[in-house]
């Protein structure tokens, strides 16, 4: 075979392989962090699936279920029960001329016995809509919403990557009901083919049932250029505003950030891409402060509650890196970033780092598995100490018959508190039958 | 029911004030703070009307909080006032005019029980309006 040949034949699979990358005639280059990054809605296995509808029924036993509650020795307590779980979903996509819909669903309630104390309900939607106005100028909205009853509720939307989010609640120490809601709308004018600019903000909301929590609320607005350097690499600066709002409790945050970013498609199945700079944080809240002994024993009480008002400089990054094969992919990355915290801690440094990895088969398999850290450091609301967790799981599916699959999922969750010297270990293990309207096997994941 | 939808702040302390004023104002009121009791005390005088509620620190220069509430029920019969302090607080002392529109809820105290103190207020502004239509 001639030189022209295997050259014109590499050309031509190249082109089929970014089609397939983009879902677009056009291979715009590499997605960008500022711009949401690698989206996976709608996707499994780092692709896009028709719309496909599954329900599942599974035997699940739960172990370090702790309510927001102590015992007599004043202790958290953990529990460990059995029960049963009910569930479905609907993952897919669409597209039109000028408008593309990806949606993913997942909903799932749960009942213990003996005990119905921990039964719960996890819900998760997300939904994706991008708009061609024009030639030049597009629209996206992406919504995530849901809720979750246990700590590790986010396990079960593998899907999601940590850095991705402000409003799913995350890290969270008690398995307690909560909501949440994340919306964002953003326009992007392609000024010329290779300068874009977008400018949109985001809306976030996170409830806790309990009212020991401190529910927040919060916006965002923000501003990006990008400049394509190459046919595969891109880089941008972006601006951003943010503000934390705790309805429980006395405090609010804001924050402004300014960062750079580049991203690069390594050869076909490659995307690294990273963000790097710094956040201004103003923090205002309550701290409790230790008094005095002697003090203490005139006033009765060992410590007193004083206002801060705290400035500070965070430093801002994220990386991360993205592997698409034809069936599997592969995500890792991290990110140092500020989070509102789970109820109990607020405004919060945030240190993260995850693993995931999917698959799904030719004929019957599918395989998810992931595996995270993360970290807490209050920013200036609290005096409280270090919260850091792990977290990790592993789901399979396999067809047994026609559209009928066994499922089997583990996840575990761990975390400890510094000052509060408290651990928890909490792990899941789910067994059951599944059935999806799909040919290809079920990834519920 | 008649509701203190207006409500001064007054705190020398301003973070404080701008942490009660974002909670305040979160939970459906209209508040205007102020950091220094003798401009609260004058924006007040112009139009004593505005506010159903006026919430004080005790404690700040100038014009402590017991001497600015006492002012303030001179310049309004109706307007009712809660004190905040981290010392107790005897409100035998003031005269029975301003004792039965005044409340004292000591710090440090949780978001709940200011919005508890803020509404048993509302509820007995109510029971006094309800009480002064039915005399009439």
């Amino acid at each position: 075979m001639s030189n022209s040949r295997i050259f014109l034949i590499s050309m031509a699979l190249t082109a089929c392989a970014y089609a397939q990358l983009n879902t677009s005639d056009t291979y715009s280059g590499p997605e960008v962090i500022s711009r949401g990054g690698t989206n996976t809605t709608g996707q499994r296995a780092g692709r896009l699936v028709d719309f496909q509808f599954w329900g599942d029924l599974t035997g699940i036993y739960d172990s370090g279920l702790n309510g927001i509650s102590v015992g007599p020795n004043g202790q958290v307590q953990s529990v460990g029960e059995e029960g049963i779980e009910a569930g479905g979903g609907v993952v897919g996509s669409r597209t039109w001329s000028r408008d593309f819909l990806s949606l993913d669903y997942t909903g799932h309630i749960r009942h213990y016995t003996p005990n119905s104390y921990f039964d719960g309900s996890d819900q998760l939607l997300q939904l994706d809509w991008r708009h061609t106005i024009s030639h030049h100028v597009n629209f996206e909205l992406n919504t995530i919403a849901g809720e979750t009853s246990l700590s590790y509720g986010q396990l079960a939307f593998v899907p999601i990557r940590n850095a991705d989010l402000i409003g799913v609640p995350q890290n969270q120490l008690f398995d307690n009901q909560n909501y949440f809601a994340e919306t964002s709308g953003e326009v992007y004018w392609q000024k010329t083919a290779r300068l874009s600019f977008g400018v949109g903000g985001v809306g976030f909301l996170t409830d806790y049932r309990s009212s020991a929590l401190a529910s927040m609320r919060g916006a965002q607005g923000r501003g990006d250029a990008v400049y394509r350097l190459t046919r595969r690499q891109k880089v941008y600066l972006t601006w951003q505003i943010m503000q934390f709002d705790y309805q429980r409790a006395f405090g609010y945050s804001t924050m402004n950030t300014a960062a750079a970013g580049w991203s690069m498609d390594l050869g076909r199945n490659w995307t690294f891409e990273t963000q790097g700079g710094a956040m201004y944080v103003h923090t205002l809240g309550l701290i409790q402060r230790p008094v005095d002994p002697a003090i203490a024993v005139i006033i009765g009480r060992n410590y007193t509650i004083t206002t801060s008002d705290r400035t500070v400089w965070v430093p801002e990054g994220v990386v991360r890196i993205t592997r698409r094969f034809r069936r599997s992919a592969v995500d890792l990355g991290g990110a140092m970033t500020v989070s509102p915290g789970n109820g109990v801690y607020l405004t919060s440094r945030e240190n993260n780092a995850y693993l995931n990895y999917s698959l799904v088969g030719s004929r019957r398999l599918s395989l998810s598995t992931m595996a995270a850290y993360s970290s807490l450091s209050s920013v200036g609301q609290q005096t409280i100490g270090k919260f850091e967790s792990e977290s990790g799981g592993l789901g399979a599916t396999y067809r047994i018959h026609g559209n009928l699959h066994g499922e089997l999922r583990y996840d575990f969750y761990h975390y400890t508190t510094q000052g509060a010297a408290y651990r928890k270990n909490e792990n899941r293990v789910s067994l059951g039958v599944a059935y999806t309207s799909g040919e290809r096997p079920l990834a519920i994941w | 029911m008649v509701k203190p939808r207006r409500v001064l702040l007054v705190d020398d302390e301003a973070p404080l004030l701008r942490l009660v004023e974002n909670f305040l104002t979160r939970n459906g009121y209209e508040t205007e703070a102020f950091d220094q009791p003798l401009d609260a005390l004058a924006h007040f005088g112009a139009d004593p009307q505005r506010f159903q509620l006026v919430i004080a620190d005790v404690t700040m220069p100038e014009l402590s909080g017991v001497e600015l509430v006492k002012r303030l029920a001179e310049l309004s019969a109706d307007v009712h006032m809660l004190l905040l302090s981290g010392l107790p607080l005897n409100v035998e002392r003031f005269p029975e005019s301003v004792r039965r529109r005044l409340d004292f809820l000591q710090k440090p105290f949780l978001p709940r029980m200011l919005l508890d103190s803020v509404r048993q207020i509302e509820e007995r502004m109510a029971r006094n309006g309800h009480a002064s239509e039915s005399a009439c």
